[in-house]
């Protein structure tokens, strides 16, 4: 899988990465974990992704991203799609019997953003039964101080502007 | 097969007067306006009124009407977008193409003044509809909270990925003019452009809201003296299955965290969205009744229809699948996603199409369904509705159990619920597989591809030894599984009769199988977690720790086989005692 992109956005991003900083921590620590507590999923396909679901690359650089799906025996289809602003080099799709299926991704932020590789997965059980499973790695090419920009200021509303008819 | 829906119209009472009678706030001054009383009470006055006003969202109301009235009715409907599910051949999907236009029922909606202070609040009825009693010429506007709100719940949908803002949906600020009524229609847009979302996805909010509404109504039909705590369900388009900091929006799943007495719901669009996908909305609504109102000893983790679970986890997501579908009325369980929302998987939740057992959510599900339901298929000869089940659930013999909470000690306090009801439970649970005969299981002989687990609990008194074993795999379809975590062969079960409060010494000991090996404990009295031992040293956990006397229930499991790790761990065995 390879995103085509425009010239333009190329030489822009490209621009953006030779002076891009040495990524810091996170920048944001949200305090808005579940601290205590069991948290319960809903149900889905016997697909776990074992490996690293967040990663932080410097625009412009070059990283490789391992996938590990642990499998449920049966028949396992994989699709990948990636977000704007990411290159990702590797199969777009493949197909598993294993308990485990590995894929290594060369993955190249094009822009300062937090984008996703969309992981989406179909497994046919031995006994024929269907079931799907979204998953998703986070490419967090944002530096701390972009990633500071990105905090919405506290309000206490979401305030969405109604279709109205008034008579 | 279709499943008789409880009924959906019914309001509460207190929702009924709400929305006849006006909820008064203090009263705010604003845009420079006097402070201006609302009346309580729509008022009857004999003003005429021919009232031909049209307005956009400009807010300036244009009127021609020649009345006179000192109050106006205020009034109006609020509505959202809602889009079906769709299913075709085996395919399942969002139907962007069967857009339904639906009430935002019970929602609270406040009328604020021109500085956005509420000068009254009310809600909708079942039909979307509202009605306030205004001075005449008065500036306000109509906010509608996605919120549920009354003396008996408190159900809101925030932004966790906002500072955990409210989402609101307003109307314009507008004066009320002069006729007897003016009416203000409200409709939430889903924000779609035909192949991806172009605008703000307003409907999400309230799309959740309905589908908690439904629940709510099951479980207030059933039982309208429940007092429910406070709920926040998080939504957001931020919101994706990656696993990471839910403050922005990685929350791996939708779920319900019983830590933060939160539903987190999926929002990302082209990777997984739930706000329409009222299946999973109401099965994590189940969790919460379940958590809230009963008892859960539930581990959670991840969890499929096909393989064997802890019977705890069985017990719970059985039961969240079938509270989904006894709140919709409909026997197919749905969930939707992928790039424009275009795919999907579901399953019948009346017709258990996977693996029986007590350790099947399949099983569990369809035993509670068919409990439930009306139709009275072979093997089914119940059709109690949700009134004993949930009797069930809060009964004091099924909360001071002292072991854990499953179908055992569900269907043995069901019976006792409804005596008449035990040959028909009993007939369901053989069904499934099921054989345990009491609250404990006993006589249970499926061993779901592992002869250790059995029999499910062992019991022990001071200075007993008991030997059980741990493993992250099993025999299924004649293939080796693995199982980490919530698997039915991680963790063994031991009651612990103790004789007198005192203190205690509680041991496991590696007996056989992988060595080095890490036995770990974590101890229950009557579904109140009671502590954990999770020790470094190999092959022994001894665990000192004061005990009052009757029984409890200890969780015995190899960390090896619970770190979601398969590579490490196996078959090992503990003694396990206490002194």
């Amino acid at each position: 899988m390879k995103n085509q992109i425009t010239t333009a956005l190329l030489s822009g991003v490209l621009g953006l990465s030779l002076v891009a900083p040495v990524l810091a921590k996170p920048a944001l620590e949200h305090a808005h974990q579940p601290s205590h507590g069991e948290t319960y999923q809903k149900p889905g396909a016997p697909v776990r992704l074992a490996s690293k679901t967040q990663y932080r690359v410097a625009v412009g650089q070059e990283a490789a991203i391992d996938l590990v799906l642990k499998l449920a025996p049966g028949e396992t289809q994989v699709q990948m799609q990636n977000d704007a602003g990411l290159i990702v080099d590797g199969p777009a799709s493949w197909q598993s019997s294993d308990a485990e299926s590995r894929q290594t991704l060369t993955v190249t932020p094009l822009a300062a953003q937090k984008a996703y590789i969309h992981v989406y997965v179909e497994h046919r059980s031995p006994d024929g039964h269907v079931s799907t499973r979204a998953l998703a790695v986070a490419i967090d090419s944002r530096s701390a101080q972009q990633a500071l920009k990105s905090v919405k200021p506290a309000k206490p509303f979401i305030e969405m502007q109604a279709a109205e008819t008034i008579y | 097969m279709g499943a008789s829906p409880h009924r959906l119209t019914r309001l509460p009472r207190s929702l009924l007067l709400a929305s006849a009678t006006l909820v008064l706030f203090a009263c705010g001054g604003g845009g420079g306006q006097p402070a201006q009383p609302v009346s309580p009470t729509p008022p009857k006055t004999e003003t005429s009124s021919s009232t031909a006003t049209i307005s956009s969202s400009s807010g300036a109301v244009a009127s021609s009407s020649q009345a006179t009235a000192e109050t106006v009715q205020l009034q109006g409907r609020v509505t959202f977008d809602w889009v079906a599910p769709g299913i075709s051949g085996n395919s399942i999907f969002l139907d962007y193409g069967n857009l339904q236009v639906r009430p935002a029922r019970a929602v609270t909606v406040q009328l604020l003044d021109s500085l956005n202070n509420p000068i009254a609040t009310t809600r909708t009825n079942s039909n979307g509809e509202y009605q306030f009693s205004v001075e005449a010429n008065r500036s306000v506007k109509v906010r509608v909270k996605a919120s549920l709100d009354a003396d008996n719940y408190a159900i809101a949908v925030k932004d966790n990925t906002s500072s955990d803002a409210e989402y609101v949906l307003d109307g314009s600020l507008a004066g009320s003019g002069t006729s007897e009524v003016q009416t203000r229609d409200l409709h939430a847009r889903l924000g779609w452009g035909g192949s991806s979302y172009i605008s703000e996805r307003q409907s999400a909010p309230f799309a959740i809201l309905d589908a908690v509404y439904e629940s709510l109504m099951l479980v207030l039909d059933a039982d309208p003296t429940v007092n429910l705590p406070p709920l926040t369900v998080y939504w957001s388009v931020n919101n994706i299955a990656s696993s990471g900091n839910f403050g922005d929006g990685d929350i791996g799943s939708s779920l319900y965290s019983t830590g933060a007495t939160a539903i987190y719901v999926l929002g990302h669009a082209d990777n997984d969205t739930d706000e329409f996908d009222k299946s999973v909305i109401q099965h994590e609504f189940g969790h919460y009744i379940e958590d809230k109102l009963s008892r859960s000893e539930s581990i959670g983790g991840s969890h499929q229809l096909g393989l064997p679970l802890d019977m705890r986890v069985a017990f719970g997501e059985g039961f969240g699948n079938a509270f989904a579908s006894m709140s919709s009325g409909s026997i197919y369980y749905l969930d939707t996603y992928g790039q424009a929302q275009s795919s999907g998987f579901g399953f019948n939740v009346e017709t258990n199409r996977y693996s029986q057992g007590y350790y099947s959510e399949a099983a569990v599900q369809t035993i509670l369904f068919d409990i439930f339901d009306d139709d009275s298929e072979n093997g089914d000869s119940l059709a109690l509705g949700f009134e004993p089940i949930l009797s069930a659930l809060r009964h004091p013999d099924y909360l001071s159990f002292d072991g854990y909470s499953s179908i055992f000690s569900f269907a043995s306090v069901l019976k006792t619920v409804s005596p008449a009801s035990t040959a028909g439970v009993n007939e369901l649970l053989a069904g499934q597989g099921i054989s345990g005969t009491d609250a404990y299981g006993a006589d249970e002989t499926a061993t779901g591809g592992a002869g250790f687990t059995l029999p499910i609990y062992q019991r022990i008194s001071q200075g007993e030894v008991v030997e059980v074993c741990s493993d992250n795999k099993f025999e299924h379809f004649n293939t080796t599984i693995e199982g980490e975590y919530n698997s039915h062969v991680n963790r063994r079960f031991v009651l612990l009769d103790v004789p007198a409060t005192a203190n205690y010494t509680i041991t496991a000991t590696r007996s056989a199988g992988l060595s080095p090996s890490d036995p770990d404990l974590t101890l229950y009295r009557e579904g109140t977690w009671a502590g954990f031992s999770e020790g470094a040293a190999n092959n022994t956990e001894s665990w000192a720790r004061r005990l009052t006397a009757g029984t409890y229930v200890l969780s015995v499991y190899e960390a090896a086989n619970v770190d979601d790790n398969s590579g490490t761990g196996g078959l090992v065995c503990f003694d396990v005692s206490f002194n």
